[in-house]
């Protein structure tokens, strides 16, 4: 690495900090197989173990019950406004999927058929074509054929009637509450801080009380999603429009324009980039929580997946999978490419042809219900393909995979998962404050601090650094596999295509389909969660390398060349330093990718804190939940500041 | 919802099927038009049982709606009422049950007829290698070939989550079995590691439960532990067998008075092992609809449901 100019601060400088880590960290390791320490510094004592988790679950319970006036408790009123979330969803859905029936039970009767497939088709594919041209047409015509010919249309209406709801909502709560933290700078780095933190918490930490105030059902799951999408939201408004406002605020000020006005008319525009990233990624972690809302009763191509992997159909749920993501990919560009090319005038015209095209195969439908459901006899399947090949490579290939598990869970996985179980946790929040302080210096080593003890004192330790082990294990592998694919992919720029693509749909492919293939091949235990951990974090490591490497200025490049450096050379003394920003930061991301994912693998069967959410999910503890959830939360903003502190030292 | 899962077309042809009794019996006021939800979860035989029971229901002239339900929740949503009948509570992997009992959150209706039973299981070309099986004392000698290198030298018997209960750990360990207990994450982990594993004709030693679809299709035994008694189990030894267990039926609280007919007729449906079983190979193995399956057994038994509905 580049010598470092030291920082204001000073607290950097570049070699001078190796020493002290090391030292620290031989201090850690050795705290307690030498006995030096007292037992209290090791084992963090039973007595003053904060009560957390019942205190959360008494909490919540007597929320419930509160009574806010006349005998209304506090969960009638959370189920009241539950029905009015659930209300336009159940809405969308009488419209797409059941149509409008009168009547209950026997006497039940259909009103009017739900909106005609080849109608929705037509439509989309219209409007694809005349916002984004051929490509978009195609590709929506590509998504209509995929979920009508294996059988996925029903359930992706399902989907789509529920998102349709949590996306706009998300969106909304998300662009709200980052105008206000906009305007009050006082609280926006703290407030931020906070939403970060509600993102990292697993989902199903607070599945349990979400389900208890606010009932099954889709507002249980629109809620979910919103919570977990609204701070990415929140986050990018907030930078956007201080970027915008750092550019145009004069000029608005100086023409006068009110509140209102110099938010829509000249910030938003301005930052319309940023909003949009926002928007994507909004999309792209609802469609993600697909899975997690089946878990609480709504059907879709989530439970599609579910239960295509209770019955180890591989096929059928990786097709249910792909369904997710060409779905969501479709979405995404809709929103994407629909404000670039903004064509004004032509759009009522656009929309009433696209409104015939829904509507006239909706009224035939009336009569003919194969325009209402899509004829059965004309479906595909993949079949039993996918399923034939996991079974060949399970066979066939077993000899090699087994070898590999064997080699690297004995000389590896094993000895480091016993060596962090002995670590004192004394030890390793000393060594991390450390780290804290040389990223962020006296703030960071406070709160890197405070948040490290917060697992010992809450009863949680073991699991948490169970969580650790996996993480930093597989972190360290996907930098050390994705570090080179994304030089490669940044320098050649037709392999980078190609290869930033397979990421895209690898981390829009719910988890859960490649879970089962995993366990297959390797078994139980940690060593799949290992796998899928590495192929999930990997991603992010590859797409900031070769962002990192594609960044790296021409000037920089051409002097290099002049110097008469070889291809060698200038990665290492060039390309890599200059990248060394982007690339701690995807290590970063990786890391917060980890963690979300060693949630999921619980369910393949860690021992972690992922594990100690699942449990409280089946014990209905919130308590329990929300502590281990709040574990992950820390573990994840620890590294956020470690890693997010060192990248953002520039070298010069 | 309910259209996921009824094909128009089949309902139809259902109603018209039943149509004699349910003008006979719709004719009988119903209590509430309000819909009566029904826990189905994602194993075969729920789908089988919930459909049934939303077809009587139905039948009776009640408004009911399925809700798909990771059995997590379930619980949870039974006690407020979000679900109001739970056809399949497995008290046998599923201990929380018994506390929500005690303290009465929620009503049990009844036993569904159908019994629980979980067994430890190996598929049959182990036998080959390991030739005293299936008598538990057959197995130490044998440990070698379960071993895996996470548990070194000791087999590894692979068990459902710890939250299923079973307290396998003691069990393994006063039977002087020298084997490791693994818990899977999840029944589907557990599952694809014993479909792998036969895939492969590797050696597994695993806990599985009828009814269930596995023990049909993969060829294996289970393995003869000392017989269940009370006392192994509440001295806390636990080396004998588990107990079979009775799958209940619960309810909401508040369903008896919401609807007292159609607990009356939850109440009276019972299930046996055998039509259940059979119910469910042809669910997951033949690949036929559950919506199928259902009206085959009401063309079968109608003898059987109709005296539920009076």
């Amino acid at each position: 690495m580049m010598s470092t100019e030291p920082s204001a601060a000073g607290r950097w400088n570049g070699r001078t900090v190796i020493l002290p880590v090391v030292l620290l960290l031989i201090v850690t390791l050795c705290a307690n197989a030498g006995n030096i320490l007292p037992h209290w510094l090791v084992v963090w004592p039973r007595e003053a173990m904060l009560p957390l988790s019942t205190a959360i679950g008494n909490g919540l319970d007597r929320l419930a019950r509160w009574h806010v006036f006349a005998g209304i408790t506090v969960k009638d009123m959370t189920r009241a406004l539950a029905g009015l979330i659930a209300w336009p969803a159940n809405l969308l859905e009488e419209i797409l999927v059941d149509g409008v029936s009168r009547g209950t039970g026997a006497a039940k009767a259909e009103v009017a058929p739900p909106l005609s497939w080849l109608g929705v088709s037509l439509a989309t594919v219209w409007f694809g074509w005349r916002r984004g041209g051929v490509a978009l047409a195609g590709l929506a015509l590509l998504t209509a054929l995929y979920l009508l010919g294996l059988g996925l249309w029903q359930s992706a209406m399902q989907t789509l009637a529920l998102l349709g709801v949590a996306v706009p909502f998300g969106l909304a709560l998300g662009f709200g509450a980052g105008v206000i933290l906009w305007r009050q700078k006082r609280v926006q780095a703290p407030a931020l801080l906070i939403l970060d933190q509600l993102q990292t918490i697993p989902i199903f930490a607070y599945l349990v009380p979400l389900v208890g105030f606010f009932g099954l059902g889709s507002a249980t799951a629109i809620l979910a999603t919103v919570i977990f999408t609204v701070p990415i939201m929140a986050r990018t408004t907030v930078s956007g429009l201080t970027r915008a406002e750092t550019a145009f605020g004069e000029v608005s000020d100086s023409m006068g324009c009110r509140f209102g006005q110099r938010l829509f008319l000249i910030l938003v525009p301005a930052a319309r980039q940023e909003l949009l990233t926002g928007v994507n990624q909004v999309i792209m972690l609802s469609f993600s929580c697909t899975v997690l809302a089946s878990l609480v009763g709504t059907a879709g191509l989530g439970y599609n997946i579910l239960i295509a992997l209770r019955q180890l159909n591989i096929g059928r749920g990786l097709e249910a999978g792909l369904g997710v993501t060409i779905l969501a990919i479709l979405l995404d560009r809709f929103c994407a490419t629909r404000s670039v090319t903004r064509a004004c005038g032509a759009g009522w015209l656009d929309l009433g042809i696209a409104s015939l095209l829904l509507l006239v195969p909706t009224l035939i439908g009336f009569h003919e219900t194969a325009l209402t459901h899509f004829p059965d006899s004309w479906r595909l399947s993949s079949g039993s393909v996918v399923d034939n090949a996991v079974e060949w490579v399970n066979v066939n290939l077993f000899w090699l995979t087994d070898d590999i598990k064997a080699w690297l869970l004995i000389h590896v996985l094993m000895p480091l998962r016993d060596e962090m179980q002995t670590l004192s946790w004394s030890g390793v929040v000393l060594f991390l404050a450390f780290l804290g302080y040389c990223a962020r210096g006296w703030r960071g080593m406070l709160l890197v601090a405070a948040l490290a003890t917060f697992p010992a004192a809450v009863g949680v330790w073991k699991p948490t650094m169970m969580t650790v082990y996996l993480c930093l294990i597989s972190v360290a592998i996907a930098t050390l596999i994705g570090l080179p694919v994304g030089i490669v992919a940044g320098k050649y720029p037709r392999w980078g295509r190609l290869i930033l693509t397979t990421c895209d749909l690898l981390q829009t492919l719910p988890a859960f389909v490649y879970l089962i293939p995993v366990i297959m091949f390797f078994g139980s235990g940690d060593f799949s969660a290992f796998v899928a951990v590495v192929v999930f974090a990997m991603c992010p490591v590859i797409r900031f390398t070769a962002l990192g490497i594609r960044e790296v200025p021409l000037s920089l490049q051409e002097a290099g060349r002049q110097l008469g450096m070889t291809e060698g050379q200038m990665l290492r003394k060039v390309e890599l330093p200059m990248a060394h920003s982007h690339i701690l930061l995807g290590v970063n991301f990786a890391v917060n990718m980890a963690l979300a994912m060693l949630v999921v693998t619980a369910l393949i069967g860690t021992r972690d804190l992922g594990r100690e959410t699942v449990n409280a999910l089946s014990h209905v503890d919130p308590g329990q939940g929300l502590t281990a959830g709040l574990a992950v939360a820390s573990l994840s903003l620890i590294a956020n500041q470690i890693i997010g502190g060192f990248a953002g030292r520039q070298p010069q | 919802m309910s259209s996921r899962i009824w094909g128009g077309r089949l309902l139809k042809a259902a109603l018209v099927a039943c149509l004699p009794i349910t003008t006979s019996i719709a004719m009988a006021a119903v209590e509430s038009n309000d819909p009566i939800a029904i826990a189905q979860h994602d194993w075969a035989g729920s789908e089988f049982s919930a459909l049934l029971l939303s077809r009587l229901l139905q039948t009776a002239g009640y408004n009911t709606k399925i809700i798909t339900i990771d059995a997590s929740s379930v619980n949870t949503a039974l006690e407020n009422g979000d679900i109001t009948f739970q056809p399949e509570a497995w008290t046998t992997s599923h201990p929380e049950i018994e506390k929500l009992l005690t303290e009465k959150k929620v009503t049990e209706v009844g036993e569904s007829g159908l019994v629980g039973m979980d067994r430890y299981w190996y598929p049959l070309y182990v036998k080959e290698k390991c030739p005293g099986l299936p008598s538990y004392k057959a197995l130490n000698a044998c440990a070698a070939l379960f071993a895996t290198p996470e548990t070194g030298s000791k087999g590894r018997l692979l068990v459902y989550p710890e939250d299923w209960g079973g307290n396998d750990e003691k069990r393994v360990e006063n039977l002087g079995l020298n084997f490791e207990v693994v818990h899977a994450g999840s029944e589907a982990a557990l599952l694809a590691e014993v479909k792998a594993a036969v895939q492969r004709h590797q050696p597994i030693l695993t806990w599985l439960y009828e009814p269930h679809w596995a023990p049909v299709a993969f060829k294996g035994e289970y393995v003869k532990l000392p017989p269940y008694t009370k006392e192994c189990i509440e001295s806390g030894s636990y080396a004998c067998e588990k107990p079979k267990g009775p799958i209940l039926k619960l309810a909401y609280n508040g369903a008896n008075a919401k609807w007292p007919g159609a607990y009356k007729i939850f109440k009276a449906m019972t299930l046996n092992n055998h039509e259940y079983g059979q119910a469910l190979e042809e669910i997951s193995l033949d690949g036929k609809t559950s919506d199928s399956v259902v009206t085959e057994w009401m063309d079968h038994n109608k003898d059987r449901w109709s005296a539920w509905l009076k």
